[in-house]
């Protein structure tokens, strides 16, 4: 159960089932058996284009289309499209500066290999638009799916430092293997061949000794200086 | 006129696929000619056997011979014609397979030049807008020997025409200078239909060059957008529907518009070809028709007659718009064969690297991306001994992933040199250089064949070694549940069983790979981008064992992987920066502390 405002953090090993959870979440999939509710009702009673006006996802695919890069944040045609906003959705993504830099600035067609005229990010850059994207919709739940794998780590350390603000007044659910994410999320769910195994908070989990414990120290030994990894 | 090499040459390729090809086209064509004249002298018969009032049993026999004549022609052509189909299926996979095998065979880095690229670009997209160019080489051929046969057939009539009127006594020499007149008017027309067919092949060669974009954006949205079901994700979501119609929307438009112009072109063209058809086809029926009135020949005979004359025509228009034709696709086979024939650039390399001894140098080297503005590479400089194991960090773009494609003879430095034992690596022969890497990149690929053959990958088989490498990887338990084990497909393209690996299993089964060649030298660029935490550690582990006795590279975002190295490098805008183990590193305070804290934080709470 994930309450109104909460970052929900979602780990496990691979395989585990936790973007089979997101895309349940996000009303792609629909549940074999048992529901999922969203303000006590089931999801499947607000009709599939009401769901999905609620959610913002950012997946692991790249996908852009060769449109400019203010279309890609939108997602609509110019006439649709609030130019403030979207510059204000690059800025929280990082963004913003390489944007202005752009002789045509957020007019930039993308894809190169579709349109002349076009450019292509770096991966890192691109994974940047699927965020700033996402943050445009203003939805009410924010999902993230690894949304950092491609970025070196003070691009990564951006994006967790303005996860806050990106995820300002939504409920939002953070899958990643690097656990040092945990720490802007309110409530943390440990899945593992499908089930939730261990749920709570950082500091229950990590008291519960249990695979969480596991996981976090495990990746976290390389990061303190005071036990020198020995071969 | 036409280039002779190009038809020598497409002849040779065309006939060592499908040695009957000719033969099959002859007949064809010959069949295709002969079965109009059939019809004709047939029809002439009972037209010339009612008008004279023969018996009922005549005729009916003369219709029977029609039938049956028709009928046989017309199987044994479809037979011919079915060999040629085949044939042209089986050139059109044989010439794209040398297509591929040449993009393969080619150096990576000519491969990525822009040039390359758009020629391979341009003969994709004809082959998508206009139909295989053998297939249509053979086509235009086939309705050049359709015409000239058209033509011999309708010559042959006009003799007997001839004959007809001299034996019933006509005046000499007004015939001639009659059949002189029509030979010229023929000529013009003739000439006139010529010009026409090289005016039409100019403009489409030029419309098809102008629809290139349209047909990029038209093929992305098709292929990438509406055929590509991970699409549907972003499309539900964001409802981008609305969007994208509209884009493609602006495509159709545009390719209306281009349909509409080319519409106009044939329409022009045709009509054209149809009024000089008509005119000519007119004045002969009529100067036919006279003559029967006169008497001079039979009434059979202007059903005949004329109707070789039009036949003429359509076989003069025949030949004229498939030399055109033949002309026109020059320009397109001359494209294929320019790729074909590119010259490997390579150099006369033939030095063989010891495996027992790996030690790498890079010298002062320079290198840009072939059309970029900045250096990728500046001034590099640095050495790698033998069983040293170095980490490479750096943010995005900085330079690593570059390093090691140079490294990997992908491309060329555009100054200074990459040494492996003290030679200079170009100097090595390609395959043998090759030996010495097993490599995992960044956007490793994962082929839609068995988990064995993805790991095999070209190594001899060892069934030991490939299980020791999946056990290595922690991947037993799942390749065992797998519908055929080893042996089963993977992603669903070729069977349908097959196996959708996740993420992070993808990523195993690409070390897998890359411990099962085993060689001296390991490159690894972001390995555990997909692994979850136990995963990655037990790699590091894995790895740090089983790399003992390896020169190993090691590209990662995870600094966690730089405490297994001995060296670091860091990377910045295409430099190295800092070289050093981890704790000189930190203790330096450098770009290589700033990128350790930003990653560190998040563990210390």
């Amino acid at each position: 159960m994930v309450r109104p405002g909460q970052r929900l953090a979602i780990v496990g090993k691979n395989g585990a089932g936790k973007t089979t959870l997101v895309k349940l979440l996000s009303g792609l999939y629909k549940p074999t058996s048992g529901k999922i509710l969203l303000d006590g009702e089931d999801i499947t009673s607000y009709g599939r284009e009401a769901y999905f006006a609620a959610i913002s996802a950012v997946f692991q695919d790249i996908l852009l289309l060769p449109v400019s890069i203010r279309q890609n944040v939108s997602s609509r045609t110019d006439g649709e499209t609030d130019e403030g906003r979207v510059l204000q959705s690059l800025e929280k993504a990082g963004l913003h500066e390489k944007v202005l830099q752009l002789p045509q600035g957020a007019d930039t067609p993308m894809q190169k290999q579709v349109r002349s005229d076009g450019i292509d990010l770096s991966g890192g850059e691109q994974q940047k638009i699927m965020i700033a994207k996402a943050v445009y919709k203003e939805a009410n739940i924010l999902i993230l799916d690894e949304p950092t794998a491609a970025l070196d780590p003070l691009s990564e350390n951006d994006i967790y430092q303005k996860y806050n603000e990106l995820s300002q007044g939504m409920t939002s659910s953070f899958i990643s293997h690097r656990m040092a994410s945990t720490m802007f999320c309110d409530h943390i769910i440990l899945l593992d061949g499908g089930r939730i195994m261990e749920q709570g908070s950082h500091q229950e989990l990590m008291e519960l000794r249990g695979e969480y414990w596991k996981m976090f120290t495990v990746q976290s030994r390389y990061y303190r200086e005071e036990e020198p990894f020995d071969d | 006129m036409i280039d002779r090499s190009i038809i020598k040459r497409t002849w040779k390729g065309l006939t060592e696929c499908s040695r009957f090809l000719i033969a099959a086209l002859f007949l064809k064509t010959f069949l295709a000619a002969l079965k109009p004249f059939v019809l004709l002298h047939f029809s002439a018969a009972i037209v010339n056997g009612l008008y004279a009032g023969v018996g009922e049993k005549e005729i009916l026999f003369q219709a029977f011979l029609l039938s049956v004549s028709a009928m046989a022609i017309e199987i044994v052509c479809h037979l011919a014609g079915s060999y040629v189909e085949v044939s042209v299926q089986k050139i059109s996979y044989n010439q794209s397979g040398r297509l591929s095998e040449k993009a393969m065979g080619m150096d990576y880095q000519q491969l990525e030049d822009s040039r390359v690229q758009n020629l391979i670009e341009s003969i994709k997209l004809c082959r998508f807008q206009r139909g295989d160019v053998f297939a249509k080489e053979i086509h235009f051929l086939e309705n050049l020997l359709t015409g000239l046969f058209v033509i011999l057939a309708s010559v042959l009539y006009i003799c007997q025409f001839v004959e007809e009127k001299v034996n019933s006594g006509a005046d000499g020499a007004q015939f001639i200078i009659l059949l002189a007149c029509f030979g010229l008017l023929l000529a013009i027309a003739a000439a006139a239909t010529a010009q026409n067919g090289i005016e039409h092949n100019k403009n489409i060669f030029r419309r098809f060059t102008e629809v290139a974009p349209i047909n990029r954006r038209y093929g992305f949205y098709r292929k990438d957008v509406f055929q590509n079901y991970k699409y549907g994700k972003e499309i539900r979501i964001f409802d981008e529907s609305g969007l994208i119609l509209d884009e493609f929307g602006k495509v159709l438009k545009d390719v209306g518009g281009f349909m509409r112009a080319v519409g106009r072109q044939e329409a022009v063209f045709r009509f054209v070809n149809n009024i000089l058809n008509v005119v000519l086809g007119g004045i002969a029926y009529v100067y036919i028709g006279i003559n029967a009135w006169q008497g001079e020949i039979g009434v059979g005979g202007i059903v005949k007659y004329s109707g070789a004359v039009t036949q003429l025509f359509t076989g003069i228009t025949q030949v004229v718009g498939a030399l055109a034709d033949l002309k026109g696709n020059e320009r397109f086979l001359r494209q294929y064969y320019d790729f074909l024939e590119m010259e490997v650039l390579s150099e006369k390399a033939d030095k063989i690297p010891n495996p027992g001894m790996v030690e790498i140098d890079f010298d002062n080297v320079y290198f840009k991306y072939p059309n970029a503005e900045n250096w990728a590479l500046e001034g590099v400089s640095f050495h790698i001994s033998n069983r040293e194991h170095v980490a490479m960090v750096g943010r995005n773009g900085s330079g690593k992933t570059t390093c090691v494609r140079l490294l990997m003879r992908l491309y060329r430095p555009d100054s200074g040199r990459i040494l492996l034992n003290g030679v200079d690596i170009w100097q090595y022969r390609e395959e043998e250089y090759w030996k010495l890497m097993s490599v995992v990149f960044q956007d490793f690929k994962i082929f839609s064949f068995s988990v064995r053959q993805n790991i095999e990958a070209g190594c001899p088989k060892d069934g030991q070694r490939l299980w020791k490498v999946i056990c290595d990887m922690d991947m037993y338990q799942a390749v065992e549940k797998m519908y055929a084990g080893a042996e089963a497909c993977l992603y669903k393209d070729y069977d349908g069983r097959g196996v959708l690996v996740s993420g992070g299993e993808a990523q195993k089964l690409a070390i897998a790979k890359a411990l099962y060649k085993d060689s001296p030298i390991f490159i690894m660029d972001e390995p555990s981008a997909a692994l979850d935490p136990v995963s990655e550690a037990e790699l590091y582990e894995k790895t740090n064992i089983l790399m003992r006795e390896k020169t190993m590279i090691f590209i990662s975002h995870r600094l966690s992987s730089c405490c297994f190295c001995d060296r670091i490098f860091v990377w910045k805008e295409g430099r190295l920066t800092e070289t050093g183990s981890h704790q000189q590193l930190l203790a330096a305070g450098g770009e290589y502390r700033q990128l350790w804290e930003a990653q560190s934080a998040g563990y210390r709470y």
